[in-house]
């Protein structure tokens, strides 16, 4: 009788212990799973379904549908305000080209805010697809002839400098030393003059090959653009583009609510994250609504142009057909659609 | 009675080694919960010192960038097209747009 109340004991305290270990651990599964998934949270996590995601290109109406609208409901709680992810079509019969007059810049630097605020770059650390370079005159040579003379010479098309030949502190053809990181009390600055580079959206661009996963690609209208949520950041690109035209998010951007621009594009201003490249449109959120890039509209002294390179009487054109006209590292065949002109 | 007490301890040895297996499975379950937990808490910690570091690294590697932005120009001509060139460099331009691929 005493055995069997001792079994009956032992069962009960089994009981009990089976009871209490199994809360044990389950409390102890629970605070593993929330420690594990702590790092996903703060990262402010992409959802599962974003990351998922396909190509851009590749994905049915509905996928993008979905896709715009999860980003959209992401950003507007992000930046608490509204935003509009769009995916307007590139219109039919265009072939979006620049041209830009150098003699005309006075290196203000006005496109590059201009650039910055409506394509939501990262104020920390400084992302900024255009960069104004300030040169010496006398630092470039727009004619191969003077390059071997040996001396400085002054150039009939206009004071922009010739550095022709070399000396011992400088070889024969090697010019252009560019400062970004100018700060004059005021521009234009005597003795310099300006070189504003962004990307070049080439005909033929070494980017869009490098890619190993297309991320980047030319759309209908030769502008070279990115799926950030496609990219995988390998960094490809921006080694194969001769114009260093590319920005890689390094960390995760820094975008203050009240400068978020909320009117986007999927393909171009909507905010990047960390790990992925990013670059000039053209402002492809502009254009393909029929405006002008944010830097076109922003330059005081109309040295930018824009237009239909299809169009024989667009601006650009028109430029092409009665300026004189360089494009920037031309021997890279790249066949960029951004023209430096001079009147 | 003899034979029934051999059962009973029988029963209880049995019952005993139960427990003991039971006990070996929580201390691994738990051991193993441990290690996720560890193995989080590190993940966290590694992040988080990453990211402090990844902070400023992004500025320097920003500010690379630049630099060799500046160095572009180094070494360039750039060339004035003639009226020839430029025609030629449009009808490229244009003929690219317009080709099919098949």
């Amino acid at each position: 009788m005493s055995e069997d109340k001792r079994e009956m004991f032992d069962e009960q305290d089994d009981g009990k212990v089976k009871e209490s270990r199994r809360d044990f651990l389950k409390k102890i599964g629970v605070a593993a799973a929330a420690t594990a998934a702590v790092p996903a949270a703060t990262a402010k996590a992409v959802s599962i379904a974003e990351t998922l995601q396909s190509h851009f290109e590749l994905m049915s109406d509905e996928q993008k549908q979905k896709a715009i609208a999860r980003l959209e409901k992401r950003y507007s709680e992000q930046f608490g305000k509204q935003t509009t992810v769009a995916n307007t079509p590139a219109p039919d019969g265009v072939l979006f080209g620049y041209a830009l007059n150098i003699s005309k810049c006075i290196g203000c630097r006005r496109c590059v805010e201009a650039c910055v605020r409506e394509n939501n770059q990262s104020r920390d650390p400084k992302i900024q697809w255009i960069r104004v370079l300030r040169m010496n005159r006398g630092n470039l040579t727009f004619d191969p002839k003077h390059l071997n003379e040996g001396k400085p010479s002054s150039d009939p098309l206009g004071n922009y400098g010739i550095q022709s030949g070399g000396h011992a502190d400088k070889a024969v053809g090697i010019s252009g030393e560019a400062e970004h990181y100018y700060n004059p009390e005021q521009v234009p600055e005597e003795n310099a003059f300006y070189f504003p580079v962004q990307c070049q959206q080439c005909e033929d661009p070494a980017c869009t090959r490098a890619c190993p996963v297309r991320a980047t690609y030319r759309d209908p209208n030769g502008i070279v653009v990115i799926d950030y949520n496609w990219c995988i950041g390998c960094r490809m690109c921006q080694l194969a583009c001769p114009y260093w035209a590319r920005r890689f998010n390094w960390s995760e951007p820094v975008l203050p609510n009240e400068d978020m621009n909320p009117k986007t594009h999927y393909l171009g201003n909507r905010p990047r994250m960390v790990g992925v490249m990013e670059k000039c449109t053209f402002c492809l959120q502009r254009v393909r609504d029929g405006r002008y890039p944010a830097c076109v509209e922003a330059c005081p002294v109309g040295a930018r142009k824009f237009g239909n390179l299809l169009d024989p009487e667009s601006e650009v054109r028109k430029v092409l057909a009665t300026k004189q006209v360089f494009r920037f590292k031309e021997d890279f065949n790249t066949e960029p659609k951004f023209f430096y002109y001079m009147d | 009675m003899a034979e029934e007490q051999m059962v009973s301890v029988g029963r209880r040895k049995g019952q005993d080694e139960v427990i003991a297996d039971k006990r070996v499975f929580l201390k691994r379950a738990a051991a193993a919960l441990g290690v996720v937990a560890a193995a989080g808490l590190t993940g966290t910690a590694v992040i988080q010192s990453a990211r402090k570091v990844g902070g400023t690294n992004a500025r320097a590697r920003c500010a690379e960038e630049d630099v060799r932005q500046q160095q572009i120009m180094v070494g360039k001509q750039l060339l004035l097209m003639t009226e020839g060139e430029k025609q030629q460099m449009l009808d490229r331009i244009l003929s690219s747009h317009s080709r099919k691929v098949s």
